[in-house]
């Protein structure tokens, strides 16, 4: 995994990239149980595989979602954060 | 060295998955101080193949919380007397620690952790540029003027050893117990009966055990989720490299935090090199140019005289992390599973300790009190051990 | 004419802004808007032109010259908070890059192609140029391409000396203010 295709900037060398950490759905604060926030303020899906996760392009700031094979190194495909639901 | 077993039995006493020095270590205990000998080692590759084989080989106690600092203590304690146990040459060399200050903010950490490690009967000592100086001449203390050193924490009983040797000498001392080491044997599946461990299934038929040990680092996730067990570990790979062999210049093991850089000099002379984990998550062992590129040029902040030395062998291991840089150690919410990961970039160090503790643990069914604060529930408790600011390098 | 030149650019106008209603805004002004994110529109002028660069769909980099008075115009125009319309501080450090040599010298610093670039789309680039984030906009001149370069002023010294001393290893020159 040399290269990422930001969804604005095009293909660039992936240190121009920060990892910003899996897509994760936040329960509602105010009606979940401890257990529950603890989970998701902590607990993460460790295991090899492909991951949904936030990237920013650090040159213009842009933030967007990246799928990656983790066991692979290899990027699956590439979506501006508007299309989260995108197919993966 | 091991004795080759042609099959598994039906049944063990105990099954620990993972070869490495923690597993070894942690069969070698319960055969020596437990007497339990019924008990076999899984491992998918080759003894000692993991990060065990992959880490830069540094010993030390300077850590940040109580915790922390007594823990590792003991395991520094056990390290020195390790090669009579085996009677294996580890190659235990003490050469002094200095973890560098960049800044009056790293020095005020530096005072800190060293009032915490002298309150708790480690030596340690914050120190100014000049002491630093003296103790490494090649040292250039402005550092290419980006960041000179202010002063460093000075820990002198910091060592290192040869990691293979740290795992052949366990693995030879639980073999000749009677303990079953079983290399080229994957673990697929965890069986639990009502909340209880029953066995565990391998590449290689199933197994019967009340007790099962996991301590596979960068594995972990892919266990616990046999299990159904989450938990807040996510793996990077840190990468390292070594220099072709010099003569020996380097006897202290130096740290900069602010440089990402750490480095010895081993007893062949090369110079055994590190910086901070790759920036995303990744279960693979590449190795990457842009890890090479920016640890030399850090390394060459530090001595511009090395410009020169060649690198022979860049690699990497799977550091499963934690949020607080702390380990996540002990029993688990499925009786008969027993957890030893969360050991990041820190885990060598800890080899003998995390055999001693993990295999009290095992045998009686209780954490041992040192490691009490790793629990895996601590995080649901919000009661995080904050080891951060005694990682090697900022992460 | 020399095969690499860099000078310093520090002395024009430049003012930033963005929001919803951001190119609407401009658009009102008189300015000619760039159709897609990372593009630049270029309008000729007695004082050499203006560059209007779209940094992404909503947020936009103007740049002219100090005695033209557009920018203080749309500066004063902005300041008076139209709806959607939200100012951004834009103190940027700029270079003005030239020479056949400027696409080697880029790749040295840069991992962006910048010879593969095709101007006819007006693109503005926005990379890592020696691990600074830059703004860059590239001009045809007469026989080889400019690029106006910006960064962060924080940036601007540690990067002014590093693109001075790569200028001259490459064989360039650096000839300090524009004149």
């Amino acid at each position: 995994m040399k290269l990422m295709v930001c969804p604005l900037n095009g293909p660039r060398a992936i240190t121009e990239f920060a990892y910003g950490g899996a897509v994760r759905p936040m329960p509602d604060p105010d009606s979940c149980s401890d257990a529950e926030w603890s989970d998701y303020v902590f607990n993460r899906a460790g295991s090899p595989g492909i991951k949904r996760e936030w990237w920013c392009h650090i040159a213009s700031g842009y933030w967007f979602i990246a799928e990656r094979d983790t066991a692979r190194d290899i990027v699956v495909g590439t979506f501006p954060p508007g299309a989260r639901d995108a197919p993966a | 060295m091991f004795t080759r077993h042609d099959s598994l039995r039906p049944g063990y006493e105990a099954v620990i998955i993972g070869a490495g020095g923690h597993g070894l270590a942690a069969a070698y205990y319960l055969a020596r101080d437990h007497g339990m000998r019924d008990v076999a080692v899984l491992e998918k590759g080759y003894l000692g193949g993991g990060n065990t084989g992959r880490n830069t080989t540094i010993i030390r106690s300077n850590y940040l919380t109580p915790e922390g600092v007594r823990f590792y203590d003991e395991s520094l304690r056990l390290w020195q007397d390790l090669a009579t146990d085996f009677d294996l040459n580890l190659f235990y060399s003490t050469r002094g620690h200095f973890t560098l200050a960049h800044t009056d903010a790293a020095m005020r950490t530096m005072r800190w952790r060293a009032e915490v490690n002298k309150h708790l009967g480690v030596r340690s000592e914050a120190v100014d540029a000049a002491f630093v100086k003296r103790m490494i001449p090649m040292i250039d203390l402005t550092c290419a003027g980006h960041a000179p050193i202010v002063g460093a924490l000075f820990h002198e009983p910091g060592a290192i050893a040869r990691h293979d040797a740290v795992a052949w000498g366990y693995g030879r001392g639980a073999d000749r117990r009677g303990v079953q080491i079983h290399q080229q044997t994957e673990v697929t599946g965890i069986r639990v009966k009502a909340g209880r461990v029953v066995g565990v299934e391998t590449t290689r038929g199933f197994v019967a055990t009340p007790k099962v040990l996991c301590a596979v680092a960068g594995s972990t996730p892919r266990i616990l989720d046999m299990l159904g067990l989450r938990t807040p570990i996510y793996v990077h790979p840190l990468q390292a490299m070594v220099s072709e062999p010099v003569k020996r210049w380097l006897d202290p093991i130096i740290v900069s935090g602010s440089l990402h850089v750490y480095v010895s000099q081993s007893a062949r002379g090369e110079l055994v090199m590190g910086a901070s984990l790759d920036p995303y998550e990744l279960h693979q062992t590449r190795s990457t140019l842009d890890f090479a590129e920016s640890l030399s040029s850090h390394m060459l902040d530090m001595f511009p005289f090395l410009g020169e030395v060649k690198i022979n062998r860049q690699w990497a291991g799977l550091a499963d992390m934690s949020p607080d840089f702390a380990p996540i150690m002990g029993i688990t919410a499925v009786e008969g599973f027993f957890l030893d990961a969360g050991w990041g970039t820190w885990g060598f160090k800890a080899t003998p300790v995390c055999g001693k503790t993990m295999s009290h643990t095992l045998a009686t069914g209780r954490n041992h009190p040192l490691i009490e604060g790793f629990s895996i529930d601590r995080f649901a408790r919000y009661q995080l051990t904050g080891e951060k600011g005694a990682a090697a390098v900022g992460h | 004419m020399n095969q690499l030149t860099l000078q310093l650019m520090n002395e024009r106008a430049r003012v930033g802004c963005k929001g919803p209603r951001a190119a609407e805004w401009l658009s009102g002004q008189g300015l000619a808007i760039p159709a897609g994110p990372n593009s630049y529109s270029f309008a000729p002028d007695a004082y050499g032109g203006l560059v209007l660069a779209r940094l992404g769909s909503s947020e936009f980099f103007l740049e002219h010259d100090a005695a033209g008075d557009t920018l203080r115009r749309v500066a004063a125009g902005i300041a008076t908070w139209p709806p959607g319309v939200y100012p951004v501080l834009r103190e940027d450090c700029g270079w003005l890059l030239s020479g056949v040599a400027a696409e080697a010298m880029l790749a040295e610093v840069c991992s962006v192609d910048f010879a593969a670039l095709d101007l006819s789309a007006r693109p503005v680039i926005m990379t890592l140029m020696v691990g600074v984030a830059v703004l860059i906009v590239p001009l045809s001149g007469a026989s080889d391409r400019q690029y106006r370069i910006w960064c962060d002023p924080t940036y601007g010294s540690s990067l002014g000396e590093t693109l001075q001393r790569v200028i001259v290893e490459c064989g360039g020159a650096y000839l300090g203010v524009t004149a």
